[in-house]
């Protein structure tokens, strides 16, 4: 900003950008919109729409069958997030402060679950489990989120152990801490921030999951599979007031986050 | 420091590995090994011949809807990927640098639309998309167009438009997270040096946020590699893609062993991908780029 | 500044806990009972609400419903896991590919209460006579594919050349018309398009194709194809294909709900249903019962499937569904819509208007999908 015509130039292409911006939002909410509309429409489609009805809610509520799936796929997805958070902050620690020949392939492998399509996933675990004869149910599907949801941990933590370097740890123990009370009081308060945003984008992720659950799935189904048996049929409007009530609730709790903890975690990266 | 202890380390060290070495070999290695196992069986009727065969491979070489239809996936999930990131990259540098307060909130709000259920969404496209639907309604309302567009739906494009909507926050999240790494100082010292934003764009923002968007290009080429729900649903006559032959395979035909070759021949793809980017150091980044 | 980070971690924290032990809570809550089960999986529609939660009331039991999309999907899911489900909906054309791969037993008839009820033609039709003298399949409902025309954009004239004499059916030749070029859709699935394509190309064994007839079923597809605007994958999408006008003229098998749809949306109207003049295929959906059901499951599936071929059952499918029922002891429930736009649903299947061939085995179901998808590939 070191002159007046600098300032208005940036300023300008802050405009163009901004406007391109806003572009990209409303595409990434129009559909949004539109499905928010459904939720609202009488007659179960756009098509020759006339006023607005709020019923979809009301039967969505004693749809046993819809919550019932709702609360499956919140409970795969917090089981599998917390499976991996153990088993990617673990890996994360051996693959930072352990050396081993081969590290490369080994991140590689890795990764593969989170980067390989899901149909992959989906049928080399379907192909695996038939194989071992174990009846599909809630632990098989909850194995293929597990598989896609620690690489994704465990590369957060590591990337965030890696920019901390040995030194705090060094520190510690030079000061007579044991090995536990470094890893309780020093480590992972400083990785606790990389877990939060790797496990709220792991949950994220095993909500939304089609494919690999798909393969997976035997009678117990989460929500997207269930909405996927309806397709051929019609989606019913409860599920578009499902998505409503998603929507809001996680509008409501991000707006909550931002207001209360985002703009402290904000100056706080500024202070370090 | 590094120097004095860089040979190999005690083998206590070594039960860190112990839960992410078991959770590789039974949901990885070992399931990779066994579908690859399974592609060179055979499929009689509905029973699964267990003698090993390279038939599977051999029909995949020599008979050329396979291979086209692979490269027409390669191209499809080419340009998505391209264009996902020519949506995402401006959307994350405008947060990131232009946006004063409210950052956090951007950032979530383009998390969001990954809540609602991606089969919702995609049946919304449709109803954006069609004859009668929000565009052509909107085009005819205001009267650029007389009659509807038909190029907007069943076809390339839809599946095209539709996938690049489903990888934009995938490209999104990898490239905001490293633009926010990089400190503002330096871009201020860079125009204060006199390099304009352009400038300062090309030499310092873009090879510093590069891992970033290595990591979102390699995401979406995967998502819409794979994907066959998107190109059954909204792609009309031109909906056959690469994941689509995989999974016919699993039906009437039943024919996993097929399957399970064509499943390979798209896993070698892509870790042939992931090996071309690895060497910008995507993995080393963190999926948020931290 | 840290204590801050640090309660909104807890906050995160009981909140993710609190969610765990509700979800844990309701598993245990759920499995406590420990009341027989019956697992039904099958297409929407036939196992709704509205009778299986008297049913659970009535036989002190819990029905699990698991859905699938497509006849395929159906017989993948039960061959990886048979043990997961009771009974399945099937359709006449797939019952033998369930025996052959010993997934379903023999249905003991003697249980059903109401199984004389059922039309002759459906009991003694020999679609699922792979045993003899055994019966693994119990018909609930039937169906044909026909074509929905947009009779408000096409007018008499631009129709009549296709039309039969009395009016009442349409050639198949539609599908291949110049003038219908990007106005037509049909279904993306192997079997319903081969099978019509044969009766197109004149075929009289639709199911099972001789030495020449694959080319000739693989050219008429690929005209077919050429001509039309998009493929649909079920009732949801040529819902939104003709009701969203983008094309005019959709050969489907979802004829009835299709129109109970249309007509909730208040443009059916606009719209006729046509059967084919040279003939079309059908399609009898009933239940299996899985290998490994046996106890108390296995009675509850004999209940089940009882009750849906009863006058009750039939007549809540005739009322929800629309589609031809076994039973005409429900026939009062059927909606004006239904019986007016599919007419033929109201008579005996006997006395049906075109030549009507019974979807059984193909030869070759896997070759069928290689065609398809070979069709599919080409530009």
């Amino acid at each position: 900003m070191s002159s007046h015509i600098k300032a208005s130039k940036l300023e300008k292409q802050g405009t163009v950008l901004k406007l391109y911006g806003l572009f990209v939002f409303i595409f990434l909410y129009l559909p949004l919109f539109v499905v928010i509309i459904f939720s609202f429409s009488p007659t179960k489609t756009i098509v020759g729409m006339s006023g607005v009805t709020i019923k979809w809610y009301k039967e969505l509520f004693q749809d046993k069958e819809i919550l019932k799936v709702l609360l499956h796929s919140i409970e795969v997805g917090v089981s599998a997030v917390t499976i991996a958070l153990i088993f990617g902050t673990a890996g994360a620690f051996f693959i930072t402060k352990v050396r081993f020949p081969g590290k490369g392939v080994f991140r590689a492998l890795v990764m593969l679950p989170f980067v390989l399509p899901g149909i992959i996933m989906g049928l080399t675990l379907l192909i695996f489990i038939k194989n071992l004869n174990i009846p599909l149910s809630m632990l098989t599907i909850l194995m293929g989120h597990v598989s896609f949801t620690t690489p994704l941990v465990m590369f957060q933590v590591s990337s965030r152990l890696q920019r901390m370097g040995p030194s705090f740890q060094d520190a510690a123990q030079d000061l007579g801490a044991t090995p536990v009370k470094t890893l309780w009081y020093v480590t992972l308060p400083m990785i606790r921030t990389a877990m939060i945003g790797a496990a709220l984008l792991a949950f994220t992720v095993s909500f939304d999951e089609i494919v690999i659950s798909y393969f997976l799935t035997g009678t117990w189904t989460t929500l997207p599979v269930y909405l996927y048996g309806m397709l051929r049929f019609g989606l019913s409007p409860k599920v578009f007031a499902v998505s409503g009530l998603i929507l809001l609730f996680s509008l409501s709790l991000i707006l909550l986050m931002t207001r209360y903890i985002g703009r402290s975690a904000e100056e706080v990266r500024v202070k370090r | 420091m590094d120097k004095i202890k860089s040979r190999f380390d005690s083998p206590r060290s070594y039960f860190k590995g112990i839960p992410i070495v078991v959770w590789l070999l039974f949901l990885v290695v070992v399931p990779l090994v066994f579908t690859f196992i399974m592609s060179f069986y055979s499929s009689e009727g509905l029973e699964i011949e267990k003698t090993l065969t390279l038939k599977n491979y051999k029909l995949f070489f020599t008979d050329t809807i396979y291979p086209r239809i692979l490269f027409k996936s390669i191209r499809l999930a080419l340009s998505v990927s391209i264009i996902s990131i020519a949506m995402a990259y401006p959307l994350a540098y405008m947060v990131s640098f232009k946006m004063i307060r409210g950052r956090n909130l951007l950032f979530m709000m383009c998390i969001i639309p990954l809540w609602v259920s991606y089969l919702v969404r995609i049946i919304a496209w449709r109803s954006i998309l069609g004859n009668r639907g929000v565009i052509n309604s909107i085009l005819m309302a205001i009267g650029i167009t007389k009659g509807p567009l038909e190029f907007f739906l069943y076809n390339k494009f839809a599946i095209a438009i539709t996938l690049t909507y489903i990888c934009i926050p995938f490209v999104f999240i990898p490239v905001y997270t490293a633009l926010e790494k990089i400190p503002k100082n330096i871009i201020n010292a860079a125009n204060d040096l006199g390099a304009n934003e352009f400038h300062s764009f090309l030499n310092v923002v873009l090879p510093l946020s590069l891992p970033g968007l290595i990591t979102g290009f390699i995401f979406s080429f995967i998502i819409a590699l794979g994907d066959y729900i998107i190109p059954q649903q909204l792609g009309g006559t031109q909906g056959i893609m690469f994941g689509n032959l995989i999974y016919s395979q699993f039906g009437f035909a039943f024919n996993w062993p097929f399957g399970a070759a064509l499943g390979f021949i798209l896993f070698v793809i892509s870790v042939i991908i992931l090996g071309l980017t690895a060497k910008f150091g995507s993995t080393e980044g963190g999926f948020l780029g931290e | 500044m840290i204590n801050f980070t640090r309660k909104s971690i807890s906050v995160t924290f009981v909140v993710f806990t609190i969610i765990l032990i509700c979800g844990l809570v309701f598993l245990a809550a759920k499995g406590e009972r420990g009341k027989p089960t019956l697992s039904i999986l099958c297409f929407q529609g036939y196992a709704e609400p509205a009778w299986v939660e008297p049913f659970e009331e009535e036989y002190n039991c819990e029905v699990n419903v698991t859905y699938a999309g497509t006849v395929e999907e159906h017989f993948t899911k039960t061959k990886a896991a048979p043990d997961e489900y009771n009974i399945v909906s099937n359709d006449s054309g797939r019952v033998l590919m369930y025996y052959d791969a010993g997934l379903i037993q023999a249905i003991d008839t003697s249980k059903l209460s109401n199984y004389s009820k059922v039309g002759e033609y459906f009991r003694e039709h020999p679609y699922a006579q792979v045993e003899t003298g055994k019966k693994f399949h119990v018909p609930i409902t039937w169906g044909d594919q026909d074509i929905t025309i947009n009779t408000s954009k096409i007018s008499p004239g631009q129709l009549a050349p296709y039309l039969s004499s009395d009016g009442k059916s349409v050639s198949l030749d539609v599908l291949t018309a110049p003038e219908f070029k990007g106005k037509t859709a049909f279904f993306d699935e192997s079997t319903n398009v081969t099978q019509i394509a044969a009766i197109h190309v004149g075929i009289k064994t639709p199911t099972n194709f001789g030495p020449g007839d694959w080319d000739r079923v693989e050219a008429r597809l690929l005209e077919w194809k050429r001509n039309a605007r998009t493929f649909t994958t079920g009732l949801d999408s040529e819902f939104g294909v003709i009701a969203g006008e983008d094309a005019l003229i959709l050969l489907g098998g979802n004829n009835a709900p299709l129109n109970i749809k249309l007509e909730e949306a208040g443009i059916r109207d606009n719209f006729t249903q046509y059967l084919m003049t040279e003939g079309t295929i059908c399609w009898i959906d009933g239940w299996v019962i899985t290998k490994p059901t046996s106890g108390g499951s296995l009675d509850l599936a004999h209940k089940y499937i009882d009750y849906m071929i009863g006058d009750q059952g039939q007549a809540q499918l005739a009322e929800l569904v629309g589609f031809g029922i076994v039973n005409v002891g429900g026939k009062s429930a059927y909606s004006k819509v239904a019986l007016d736009a599919c007419w033929w649903y109201g008579q005996d299947i006997t006395d049906f208007p075109v030549p009507l061939y019974v979807m059984v085995a193909e030869e070759d179901p896997g070759k069928r999908v290689e065609l398809w998808n070979k069709v599919k590939a080409t530009p």
